[in-house]
């Protein structure tokens, strides 16, 4: 019993739903709303490529090598195709591989360490074992081996080459959390009322964990952003699409840093970056809203 | 003869979510040299509030103080810096719940003497060490306990040793807040008999607050009962066995006694205390009173019922409410 | 004993916990061949200290967790750990728990009406929709939520600690259950909350005939809710008696102890118990040994046995002092001297 302020119990929001829960108070943060909005400019851009772009990117029928111009904003590679409109459809991959891998990792590092969790005993060591030999292999490393087989890998299969890597972590934390939460009465409650255990593992522990499980999908899939760009500038993954990666990837082999076409490297390193960072934003305001002490000091 | 402590019309706002909420109001009562006031409260009363808020332990980013608080005459809360610093240990000392596990768990006990003695000028450590053992001599722990660490003591010890830092600077005001709580009623017992006898035996003034009120009327000379931020009844412990307030009726009566079997039943407060950003107007238990009327709808004031000894209560009925006991006890 | 089987039994029940280090391997008993019966429609109330093993029994007997020795018998029935699910949910049907701390017990994301309704949804009590809802309506009301309609949506948060509280007892009462097992139930309310609480309970047991093991550290309200009281010390039963008997007629140093602590005033005489003193675990002795008044060089060698105190029902003690003396009629005399 604690001799505080009563904090009133009928002037906070009344809750709607788990999914109004995380979200609204996360708008609320002036970091989480930078990532959001970031992160919707670059949806928006994916999806309005067809429109927003002005040429179709793998034309190489402009001036090679010019620099910005009112035609090209930002000027044209050594082959002659438009940047920007590369830059516009080099969009869509990094989006698709970081949701996809996010979403993948997320969903096995839910099953994995909520079920080692909730059920222990001989399961929750065998579990840990797979994920300790996973969580010692070296990440980028095991990518670069897997993907140099995988000649024409599909985005699909680059988010599964990083999802194999790094589902470990996310099992581990919610593990951690799980058994947390496990000896909470409204567990041994739900227990007592006789729910089963697929009902206590989605029901009563994983909505308590919602903010950790939103952390591990954008770490995810500021992981997948850099890792997939770091596959394509090495050449690995596709070199063929068009994405950010790829930009570099060929702005690299045509010198371009060496002739000064700065036009050529600085839009996807940077796009990167702001993706990348995007994602950081949204986990540290995520960081913030469940860390009572991190949320003070925000004010 | 002075009064120890003599707190006068005390408010305190808390700073919370951008907002300013009053928790204590309009608290006023004394101490006398060698005496114990029992301050009762639900949690939310703002007791803990009240014992913070005296001991200036009050964080001014965090909460604003006002009314007058004077320890032995001194306007204690016009003192800043280092002279509250010297003040506040020299002439109050707080015993928690908290404060046994606010030991700090790497140094021994020893060093969390020494280190306190240092900090006021006392910095030879022999006569440190002999003061220490002395101390804990008091609260019957052996010498041999100051080469110990916080975790290899009982809660009870700890709770010893804390007592023993509190007497160190000789205070003349001991605040306890919930100083037992934690421990079982045996613990409980030997500890608070042992303050009582050393209370005699040293002369030191005590606040003891508690949300347990069975337990004040079993240990203290006086009781004051606080509900929702204000002070509703005080007066010395017989007195309330016809206590003039609804709520502290209802309190006292909310207890089981040890002899009672369920046939005889009794029953708690209805509803529960008010959400103190939105007080019920008037008089803010009202809402829950069984002696509730048209007149409790304006704020009744803290009037004294008599001097010698001193017992005062907050509610506009108590006439009516004596009156009626009279009655029935007649 | 009464004349009709006990709905609960335990008999002889032990639960060792294991700490494993990497030096060493220690055993720490929580329980220790603990024998408690609760007949059909009786109250029977627990009380002890924290540690003393109290609320270990209350999750043996919800089957959150193992004995680690001796056997729990429900309703005629030895409970077997290795039970099928089916008999299992027949068990959690039947015996139902209330927790102390009405804050961690709700889960935060679910409504009331979650709450209340999942018992009766589980064991499939009141088909789904409009006759769940209005069961978990009538259940809100039976707990003194009024009206229960307005409680069905609201969120653990939007409630009080004492609301909370009955959100938990109404949960338990869902299934219709045989038995309740309320561990501290109002140790975490307000003091004006207790009551009416403790009352509720009452009211349930009389109008559901529900038995009840009530879980306490306080003699008071122990004496207020039950018909017998169990006083536990480390894991052991010190002293048992219908509950009038042992507040009137304590045998028991630590029951007496205890009573005194919580009726006498402070700073009268002599602190009541003896030095200061941890136990070792490996001790062979009685537990309370190292702060018994009254103990005696035997209380350090051997542990005492529970026996029935003759010339008197249902009255058990477990205390050298006690069984010390040649015959039951003048062991009655051998009290210990306080």
């Amino acid at each position: 019993m604690i001799d505080a302020p009563s904090a009133s119990v009928s002037s906070r929001p009344r809750r709607v739903g788990q999914w109004l829960l995380v979200v609204r108070p996360l708008l609320r943060n002036a970091k989480a709303r930078t990532g959001v909005a970031i992160f919707l400019f670059f949806g928006l851009v994916a999806l309005l490529a067809p429109i927003l772009s002005p040429y179709n990117p793998h034309l190489t029928i402009f001036a090679p090598g010019a620099s910005p111009s009112a035609a090209h904003w930002l000027g044209t590679t050594q082959s002659g195709q438009d940047i920007l409109s590369q830059m516009i459809w080099g969009t869509r991959q990094p989006l698709e591989i970081a949701l996809g891998a996010g979403l993948l990792t997320t969903l096995i590092a839910v099953g994995i360490g909520i079920s080692a969790g909730l059920f222990g005993g001989v399961y929750d060591e065998i579990l840990m074992l797979i994920t300790n030999i996973f969580l010692i292999l070296p990440g980028l490393v095991v990518v670069i081996v897997i993907s140099s087989y995988l000649s024409s890998a599909n985005n699909l299969m680059i988010s599964l080459v990083i999802t194999v890597t790094s589902w470990p972590w996310g099992a581990r934390v919610l593990r951690a959390q799980t058994l947390n939460l496990k000896s909470k009465d409204f567990v041994k409650a739900a227990i007592v009322a006789g729910e089963m255990r697929f009902r206590l593992a989605f029901f009563e522990v994983l909505p308590n964990m919602t903010s950790l499980v939103a952390s591990n999908f954008f770490f995810t899939c500021l992981y997948a952003v850099v890792t997939a760009a770091s596959l394509q500038f090495l050449g690995l993954g596709n070199i063929n699409t068009v994405s950010w990666g790829s930009i570099l990837y060929w702005a690299n082999n045509s010198q371009a840093l060496m002739i000064g076409a700065w036009w050529w490297f600085v839009p996807p390193g940077l796009a990167i970056g702001l993706l990348g960072a995007a994602f950081a934003l949204i986990n540290f305001g995520i960081d913030e809203l469940t860390n009572p002490r991190l949320r003070r000091e925000a004010k | 003869m002075q009064p120890v402590l003599h707190v006068e019309g005390l408010w305190v706002d808390y700073f919370t979510r951008g907002r300013r909420l009053r928790v204590v109001q309009d608290v006023s009562f004394a101490i006398e040299r060698g005496e114990m006031l029992g301050l009762a409260g639900e949690s939310g009363s703002g007791k803990s509030t009240v014992a913070l808020a005296v001991a200036r332990l009050l964080r001014p980013e965090n909460a604003a103080v006002g009314g007058m608080v004077r320890l032995n005459g001194t306007d204690f809360l016009a003192l800043v810096g280092e002279g509250l610093r010297q003040t506040r240990w020299k002439s109050v000392a707080l015993v928690s719940q908290s404060a046994m596990n606010a030991l700090n768990p790497v140094i021994n006990i020893f060093r969390q003497f020494d280190d306190m003695l240092t900090a006021h000028g006392y910095t030879d450590a022999v006569q440190n060490r002999h003061r220490a053992a002395e101390l804990l001599d008091l609260v019957d722990l052996p010498e041999q306990v100051l080469n110990r660490f916080p975790h290899q003591l009982s809660g009870g010890m700890k709770q010893r040793v804390v007592i023993a830092l509190a007497l160190a600077l000789h205070p003349d005001l001991i605040i306890m807040d919930e100083p037992t709580t934690a421990l079982d009623v045996i613990v409980e017992r030997e500890i608070l008999s042992k303050v009582k006898t050393l209370q005699r035996q040293l002369g030191f003034s005590v606040l003891f607050i508690t949300h347990d009120l069975d337990l004040l009327l079993r240990l203290t000379d006086r009781v004051a009962i606080m509900y929702a931020g204000q002070l509703v009844e005080t007066g010395p412990v017989g007195h309330f066995s016809r206590s003039l307030h609804p709520y502290s009726r209802a309190l006292v009566q909310s207890f089981p006694s040890l002899h009672q079997h369920a046939s005889d039943r009794r029953r708690g407060i209805p509803g529960a205390p008010p959400d103190l950003s939105h007080p019920p107007a008037g008089c803010r238990f009202h809402p829950r009173c069984v002696f509730v009327a048209d007149v409790c709808q304006t704020a009744p004031a803290w009037e004294a019922v008599s001097e010698d000894p001193l017992i005062a209560v907050r509610c506009s009925r108590w006439k009516e409410i004596r009156d009626e006991f009279v009655s029935t006890v007649d | 004993m009464s004349s009709s089987p006990p709905l609960i039994e335990l008999r002889n029940v032990s639960k060792v916990f294991v700490n494993r280090s990497l030096r060493q391997r220690s055993v720490v008993y929580a329980l220790r061949e603990v024998s408690l019966t609760i007949a059909r429609g009786e109250v029977l109330a627990l009380v002890g200290e924290s540690g003393s093993g109290k609320s270990t029994t209350a999750q043996l007997l919800a089957r959150l967790t193992h004995p680690s020795g001796g056997e729990i018998w429900f309703d005629g029935r030895a409970i077997n750990r290795q039970a099928g699910a089916r008999e299992l949910r027949q068990y959690r049907r039947r015996v139902q728990m209330i927790f102390q701390d009405p804050f961690s017990s709700l889960n935060a994301v679910h409504t009331v009406g979650y709450h209340v309704g999942r018992p009766l949804a589980i064991h499939r009590l009141v088909p789904p929709g409009r006759a769940l809802a209005a069961q978990v309506e009538t259940l809100l009301e039976t707990v003194g939520l009024h009206p229960g309609r307005e409680f069905v949506s609201k969120f653990p948060h939007q409630l009080s600690g004492g609301q909370r509280q009955r959100v938990g007892i109404a949960r338990a009462l869902a299934p219709n259950p045989d038995v309740l097992i309320a561990d501290e139930p109002t140790s975490m309310l307000d003091v004006s909350l207790r009551l009416d609480v403790m009352n509720l309970l009452l009211d349930l047991r009389t109008t559901r005939k529900v038995s009840m093991l009530y879980i306490t550290h306080d003699l008071s309200g122990a004496n207020y809710m039950a018909d017998r009281i169990a006083v536990m010390y480390r894991g052991t039963i010190m002293e048992e008696a219908p509950a009038d008997v042992l507040m009137k007629d304590p045998v028991h140093p630590y029951t007496r102890l205890l009573l005194d602590a919580s009726t006498a005033d402070f700073g009268n005489g002599p602190s009541v118990a003896g030095p200061l003193g941890a136990l070792d675990p490996s001790s062979p002795g009685c537990p309370f040994y190292p702060r018994c008044p009254s103990r005696m060089p035997v209380c350090s060698e051997t542990r005492p046995v529970s026996a029935w105190i003759a010339d008197e029902a249902e009255h058990r003690v477990s205390c050298h002092r006690y069984h010390d003396a040649e015959s039951p009629k003048t062991g009655r005399d051998a009290q210990p001297k306080v």
